[in-house]
């Protein structure tokens, strides 16, 4: 298997392909230096390193279909799917690119994971939806959903997210050939940006999305009109309390009912604390109630004379106790010299 | 903690009754149950006992010297018997080890022995408790001295004896032969100032000393040993046919004593003496230059005399017998020296008591020997009333001060009298912890000057009266004679020091809930800018002797003028500051030593005398003096002659016509009486403000139009309070909100005034492009609103969130009314269920408080979907997080706020030290790791506990003693406790303690489960390494869980170190030093970052809250338009942004993108530059995997991008070798630097790598 896996690397390496570590293809990127100053030379000519192979995964996923999708490593902080579209170009046309970020659901479960993606691309969708609702009442056709799918993809880039540094992409091809082709890319200078005097308008764009732009972008966007937010609060509660109140019919319907087999289960209704079947209602005790009951009256103390005899021992004990701790103590400070005045 | 918490320090006089029970014999049958009986009913006696007497010590002195006798019966060296009891436990422990109980238990529920009982009895009774007892015996142990090493010292005394024996006596040498004869034998006589002149008939002689006594402290066994080393005294007794009947007059003794002095110096340097390898010096005893003392230091050459081992130094004192002058003739108010100058015959009583107490060496020894022998513990009590004094600098050896002879004195004296009723202060009986803290509890309160201390027979009228001697003294201790004043020296102001050291002594004592053992006994304390608010500096003035205050009549008492000067400084201040002091302390350099062949030193034209200040904290802001009415000429006359031109004659509002005098400004100021000694402003300097310009706008660079000091100073933090109430108001009387507002909580620093600057308000209807891009900055003030209990809120994290939202929307609609404008934010992504979303409101004159509202409903939702068995592991994580941020954000900071809000208007300048902390931790870039609340609990530590010294009540002694704290505490072993409303019980405390040690064995246990490669984990896993509990916070949870890690404290503490030595170095310095010495706390290295990251200054919104701003970011553009004040167009937009500032944003973004392999540090407060550190972990090569964590390339890969060895490497594979090479990977620097810069765009000015790891690797 390793030999194996050596030896590809061996022929590509030799046709001028690209360099492999543990089965992933390497590729260099070149990446603009802007303002560091070091002694190093290695500051002129920098090198990002992507990492990438064909996407293997038993289960099935239809946003990363078998054999279309490429897995790439060490996306850079500030990456794009433009910029992924624009480095894979060469080889075929990219569907789609998605990225994992490492650190942001470090501690979700999978399931969770995946439900977090739904919700995230749910709630895109409907901004989407909402942005062309927006317009609809001014441009109709498909020119403009056009346009505003357009401008969505602007927003998007205005809107820059930064991964966590080694995050993980997957880019989708439209055919199986075209991976292959970019699994067989060849060595070849690839920019990320260029700096530098030849840099085109696209180029200085890419940069625009981050930094200074980026942050005042955001403190815009925190402060949405106090209209729109108002409409998004409503449609949120209308949606929330339909929910709730399908989630309280559902339990009702429930309720005291029996089963095929005949059993009935018994659920909880109404406020949390209380239950009911209609005629009885048991409210569960509050825990400040509980706490201000009454204790339940004391013992005597020091009635018997076990009593007293233990509570005398229980003093010597504790003073013994207290003794042996102090000793401890002091010893611990003799270790640390602490006893010296000067 | 101390388990002795609730035992009081018991006075002894009930263990009378039980000590003797105890020596009842007991039949040996007795049962274990019946010994428990016993000591119970014992336990029972004493805590009624102790109930009735405490702190009346003072009375019961019989009953207690009953019971000295008592124990003085059973061998009471208690040290013993508990060694005893432990051998006792041990033994029974071992023999039984089959005990199901345990070893341990066993011997705790083992039956008592009579011994053991009064052996922990007598621990809480005699003692403090049992700790204190134990550090005590530990204490004693390390000062004092082994007399098994003294053989070489007695050979060397005996030796001295035989030298001055032997040596040829001779009579009536004049002083020019006398001069010569020591010229030749290169001794030049220590006369004492002023010579003696030439043309004096009397004549000088020597024979061999009439008696040589040991005095002091070494024959009494109660030699402490100190960092100066410690002196064994020798007496030499001058024979009296010396002398002649005029001889106290005119300094005749003092000459005479003197050239003696010189014959036994050069007898002992003489060759043929056998110790003339001995190093001799001159000195003076007490520091009196009228009286010279001959010092020996041991000569190292291993002979029979070296008396090296035991690191002392001879000191020989001459002196005579009491016979030789009539007693009446050195009465204090006699004179005894003339002067050609003047006619006056003032009394001479500091010259009568010098020569007085030349003459009761050996009375006094018998004295204090006569107290040691009846008094068991009265040698441990000297050594630990010294070790106390000494820490303190109160024993030392300049003339006007105490020393350890006198505290030894009065412990004496007390166990004969000083009592109440005429009683005995301190019994026989008493432990070495009773004694000293008696002797400590009557200085602190007896009133020295009403009641003089007259030892012996009291005259009760004559020379020696009572009356003569305080007319003529400032403290007055008159020994067993009736005739000597031993304390003639000390100056008022040293006796005021002493007992205001005694009082917090004593209070430290008394304290219950905590050891104060430390502070004590073994903390060194005189350092005068911690210890005192303010110190000054004065260089005396070179014509010191010229000056008016240094009359003629002066001189014939006080031969040094510069002596007089130093005393006189104390009570001249007293009269001119009044009650704006507690305390006023001097001090200087004593004369030290000096080689027997030069002559003696006298104080330099420009010796330093330091003196520190203890403020009041209420008065000494006051602006106005107050004077005595204009038509009461005579007090009117003082007062104008007090303070010069400065006073000045004011009607007052009540009609009142006073003298007074106004102060320039607030607080002190050095140079109001400084025309009473002549001395130029340049040789005075004062340490007191010098660090407030640290917390204001730097005004140098910055126009006041933007920000003015001058006005914040003045107003204080009064005006974001006022407009706090005004939003307040607002919001309570808002309409139609579906709940009203029952409470709001002004929650943000600047409501306990701590905010490093004091908040400013912005004009908000003056356009941004009016103010420059780099003061852009506006701060949201943090304020909570919380709303009427309600039933319909949902029951659902999220939806409270919205509805939230919806409040606030309501909210800014209904107070825009009322000229205030609202801004709703909603905050996406990060704080998903907790805080999210909040309200921005604009407030005249111009702040802008964030307000969010409290639900405390969350808590509960929280709560439950926690402990709820059925949610997973994440889920429960994620609610903890928002359960976390909910009860910080909403339940601690509001109380914090109110707790540390009373505290700084109870300690006025709190406010000050906070913010001088929290600008010094952040100008060393360590913002990021320390929170204002962790900040503010450290400065109040320094407040609510300040022992061993009074809490500050300066800005600059409080900062100089947090970088103290901070540089001293040792966080590993101990928790900070910060008592803010000083009401923390025992309990509290001992829970602390206890949760602390919880935490440090969790951080131990999961340091040692970490293996180096999980990096992440082990800076996770270490929680409050820096521990800091107040009694609302016993697990130190809130502030400093998570951050800092122990890397960063141990930086803050390094840092506090160096910042703290500048300091001292800064203000000890005695040449006159500029104030801008002290710039240099507020700058930090930057050589040891890895990387640092320049911001463009005109992008950072707070570059004017700058250390060290650069004046062109402020200027208007183009002087021609200067008028309009307009800059060019904001990059930001025409918006004024509220909390916007790119230097914390891109701080932010680092941290997210990078937090694993790197630390970033950066000043909050202005800084542009950001410093980077590596993570070395991250940093080393490792296996290449998938979830690498970082942006990383193939180890061995070239600079255009080939991997060098792959085909090395192929071969090598050939051979089953797969590890080296291209499987491994280092982090790629170069990139994420490139990427660094383009997360930064548009900010980042320049990035500068120091040190680039990835290539030494």
């Amino acid at each position: 298997m390793v030999s194996k896996k050596q030896k590809s690397e061996d022929s590509t390496s030799a046709a001028g392909g690209l360099d492999q570590i543990s089965n992933f293809f390497i590729l260099p990127l070149h990446m603009p230096s802007l303002t560091t100053t070091s002694k190093s030379s290695a500051y002129k000519n920098i090198l990002h390193y992507l990492y990438f192979k064909k996407h293997e995964s038993p289960k099935e996923d239809a946003k990363t279909p078998k054999n279309r999708t490429l897995f790439v490593l060490n996306v850079p902080a500030d990456a794009t799917e433009s910029h992924l579209r624009e480095i894979f170009k060469p080889c075929g046309r990219v569907v789609s690119v998605q990225f994992i970020s490492r650190v942001r659901d470090n501690n979700l479960s999978k399931e969770e994971r995946e439900q977090q993606e739904e919700l995230e691309r749910l709630e895109k969708e409907a901004a989407l939806i909402e942005a062309q609702a927006h317009t609809a009442g001014t441009k109709s056709g498909k020119k403009g959903a056009k346009k505003q799918a357009a401008a969505a993809v602007v927003q998007e880039e205005e809107h820059r997210r930064l991964y966590a540094t080694g995050s993980q992409a997957y880019v989708v091809f439209l055919e199986e050939q075209e991976l292959n082709k970019a699994l067989a890319m060849k060595r070849k200078k690839h920019s990320w940006i260029n700096s530098g005097p030849d840099a085109s308008p696209a180029d200085i764009a890419k940069l625009t999305g981050l930094g200074v732009s980026k942050w005042l972008n955001e403190y815009h966007t925190r402060r949405p009109e106090p209209s729109e937010l108002q409409l998004k609060v409503d449609d949120y509660m209308d949606k929330f309390e339909r929910s709730e109140y399908e989630a309280q019919q559902a339990a009702l319907a429930r309720h005291n009912v029996m089963d095929d087999d005949g059993f009935t289960l018994v659920t909880r209704a109404g406020s949390k604390g209380q239950n009911s079947d209609g005629v009885i209602t048991i409210t569960a005790a509050k825990a400040e109630d509980v706490k201000n009951l009454k204790p339940k009256k004391k013992e005597l103390q020091d009635f018997y004379r076990f009593q007293m005899r233990e509570a005398k021992r229980d003093k010597l004990v504790d003073l013994r106790r207290k003794f042996e701790e102090d000793k401890l103590r002091i010893e611990a400070l003799k270790v640390n010299r602490r006893f010296k005045p000067y | 903690m101390a388990p002795s918490i609730k035992r009081k320090a018991g006075p002894t006089p009930v263990s009378a009754k039980k000590s003797r029970k105890v020596m009842e014999p007991e039949p040996e049958s007795s049962s274990g149950e019946e010994a428990y009986d016993d000591m119970i009913d014992e336990e029972e006696d004493s805590n009624d006992d102790d109930e009735d007497e405490d702190d009346e010590e003072e009375g019961d002195y019989i009953e207690g010297e009953d019971q000295a006798m008592g124990s003085d019966d059973d061998s009471n060296d208690d040290e013993d018997e508990q060694d005893e009891f432990m051998a006792a436990a041990e033994h029974d422990a071992s023999s039984k080890p089959q005990n199901s109980m345990g070893v341990k238990n066993s011997s705790l529920y083992k039956a008592p022995t009579n011994d053991e009982i009064q052996g922990l009895q007598e621990s809480s009774d005699l003692f403090k408790s049992n700790i204190f007892k134990l550090q005590i015996e530990e204490l004693l142990k390390e000062v004092q001295i082994d007399y098994k090493k003294a053989q070489p010292l007695e050979a060397a005394l005996r030796k001295l004896k035989e030298i001055f024996d032997r040596t040829p006596a001779h009579q009536e040498l004049s002083l020019a032969a006398i001069k010569a004869n020591m010229k030749k034998r290169s001794v030049v006589i220590p006369f004492p100032s002023p010579e003696p002149s030439s043309d004096i008939q009397y004549t000088f002689g020597y024979s061999a000393p009439s008696a040589m006594h040991l005095v002091g402290s070494f024959p009494l066994k109660t030699v402490s040993k100190s960092r100066d080393g410690w002196s064994v005294d020798v007496a030499v007794e001058m024979p009296e046919e010396l002398f002649q009947e005029k001889d106290h007059m005119n300094y005749r003794y003092f000459y005479k004593r003197a050239y003696y002095l010189s014959v036994l110096a050069a007898a002992i340097q003489d060759k043929k003496s056998g110790m003339s390898s001995t190093r001799t010096e001159f000195s003076t005893l007490h520091g009196d230059q009228r009286k010279p003392i001959l010092i020996l230091h041991p000569s190292g050459d291993k002979s029979a005399t070296d008396f090296k081992k035991m690191r002392c130094t001879i000191r020989i004192i001459p002196y005579i017998p009491s016979s030789v002058f009539p007693a009446q003739r050195l009465a204090p108010g006699r004179n005894n020296v003339r002067s050609a100058d003047t006619t006056e015959q003032p009394p001479t009583p500091q010259y009568n008591t010098a020569l007085q107490q030349d003459t009761a060496f050996t009375s006094h020894l018998t004295f204090l020997y006569q107290h040691s022998k009846n008094c068991a513990a009265f040698k441990d009590g000297c050594i630990l009333l010294k070790v106390w004094a000494t820490q303190r600098g109160l024993i030392r050896s300049t003339n006007e001060g105490f020393n350890g002879f006198l505290l030894e004195m009065l412990m004496g004296y007390l166990l004969q009298g000083g009592g109440a009723n005429g009683g005995k202060k301190l019994a026989n009986g008493f432990s070495s912890y009773q004694l000293a803290k008696g002797t400590i509890d009557f200085i602190a309160q007896h009133d020295f000057t009403a009641h003089p201390i007259m030892m012996g027979q009291q005259a009760s009228s004559g020379e020696f009266s009572k009356e003569a001697f305080v007319s003529n003294f400032d403290v007055v201790f008159v020994d067993s004679s009736g005739k000597i004043n031993l304390a003639g020296h000390v100056s008022k102001a040293a006796l005021d020091e002493l007992q205001h050291e005694a009082r917090l002594a004593m209070k430290f004592f008394t304290e219950s809930s905590d050891d104060k053992f430390e502070a004590l006994f073994l903390k060194r304390v005189d350092s005068p800018i911690l210890r005192f608010d303010n110190v000054i500096k004065v260089h005396v003035p070179k014509n010191i002797a010229g000056l008016k205050s240094y009359t003629k009549v002066a001189a014939l008492d006080y031969p040094s003028p510069f002596v007089h000067f130093a005393r006189s400084i104390a009570p001249l201040l007293k009269r001119g500051l009044t009650d704006r002091i507690h305390l006023v302390a001097t001090r200087y350099e004593p004369l030290g030593n000096w080689a027997t062949s030069s002559s003696a030193p006298d104080f330099r034209a420009d010796s330093v005398i330091t003196i520190g200040l203890l403020l009041n904290a209420a008065e000494c802001a006051r602006l106005v003096d107050l004077g005595p009415p204009a038509d009461d000429l005579e007090a009117a006359n003082v007062f104008r002659t007090l303070w010069g031109n400065k006073a000045e004659l004011r009607r007052f509002k009540d009609g009142s016509i006073l003298e007074s005098a106004v102060w320039e400004a607030q607080g002190m100021d050095a140079h109001d009486w400084i025309h009473h000694f002549a001395v130029s402003h340049d040789s005075v300097h004062y340490w007191a403000g010098q660090l407030n310009k640290f917390i204001q706008y730097n005004s140098k660079a910055i126009p006041e139009r933007l920000f003015d000091n001058k006005v914040a100073a003045a107003n204080g933090f009064q005006t974001v309070v006022n407009a706090f109430e005004a939003l307040s108001k607002a919001v309570k009387t808002a309409e139609d909100m579906p709940l009203s507002v029952t409470h709001m909580y002004f929650a943000s620093p600047a409501a306990r005034l701590s905010s490093t600057f004091i908040p400013q308000p912005r004009d908000f209807n003056v356009p941004a492009a009016h103010f420059p891009d780099s003061a852009q900055y506006v701060e949201p003030l943090d304020v909570i609103i919380q709303f009427e209990t309600s039933q319909k809120w949902p029951d659902n994290l999220k939806a409270i969130q919205r509805m939230k939202t919806a409040f606030y929307l309501r909210l800014a609609d209904k107070i825009k009314y009322k000229g205030m404008r609202a801004t709703v934010v909603e905050e996406t992504a990060e704080h998903s269920l907790g805080l999210n979303g909040y309200l921005d409101v604009r407030v005249a004159p111009g702040f802008v408080f964030r307000c969010r509202i409290a639900y405390d409903k969350e808590i509960t939702l929280c709560e439950d979907i926690i402990s709820d068995r059925k949610s997973s592991q994440s889920l429960k994580e994620q609610h903890q997080k928002a359960l976390d941020l909910y009860n910080r954000h909403f339940v601690q900071a509001p109380m914090h706020t109110f707790l540390m809000h009373a505290l700084a208007h109870k300690y006025p300048s709190l406010s000050q030290t906070i913010r001088l902390t929290k600008r010094w931790v952040s100008a060393h870039w360590l913002a990021p790791y320390f929170n204002d609340e962790a900040l503010e609990l450290l400065s109040a530590a320094v407040y609510s506990d300040p022992a061993p010294w009074v809490a500050p009540a300066s800005g600059f002694a409080g900062f100089a003693r947090v970088l103290n704290l901070l540089s001293t505490w040792d966080w590993k072993h101990e928790p900070l406790v910060v008592d803010l409303n000083g009401e923390m019980t025992a309990k509290e405390r001992d829970d602390i303690r206890h949760n602390f040690a919880n935490t440090r064995k969790n951080m131990i246990a999961s340091n040692s489960a970490t293996s180096p490669q999980t990096k992440t984990t082990s800076i996770s896993s270490d929680h409050a390494s820096m521990f800091i509990a107040t009694n609302k916070d016993t697990f130190s949870r809130w502030w400093t869980w998570q951050s800092p890690s122990p890397m960063m404290v141990a930086r803050l503490k390094a840092l506090a170190k160096t910042s703290l030595d500048h300091m001292l170095k800064v203000t000890a310095a005695s040449a006159t030093t500029s104030s801008s010495a002290l710039n240099a706390l507020f700058i930090t290295p930057t050589a040891q970052y890895d990387v640092v990251i320049d911001l463009n200054p005109a992008m950072c919104t707070r570059y004017a809250q700058n250390l060290s701003p650069d004046a062109q970011y402020f200027v208007t553009k183009g002087d021609k338009y200067k008028n309009l004040g307009t800059f060019q167009k904001s990059v930001f937009g025409e918006q004024i942004l509220i909390g916007f500032d790119p230097a914390a944003e891109y701080l932010a973004e680092l941290q997210r993108t990078y937090g694993d392999i790197a630390l970033f540090f950066h000043d909050r407060y202005g800084g542009t530059q950001i410093g980077v550190l590596w993570n070395p972990m991250a940093l080393s090569p490792r296996a290449w995997k998938v979830n690498l964590g970082f942006n990383s390339k193939p180890a061995d890969v070239n600079k255009d991008g080939v991997l060098e060895v792959a085909k090395e490497l192929s071969t090598k594979a050939k051979n089953g070798k797969t590890t080296g090479g291209s499987k491994m990977v280092v982090p790629n620097i170069e990139a994420l630097m490139s990427e660094i810069e383009r997360i930064g765009y548009g900010l980042v000015r320049s990035v500068q790598v120091n040190r680039d790891p990835s290539a030494t690797n």
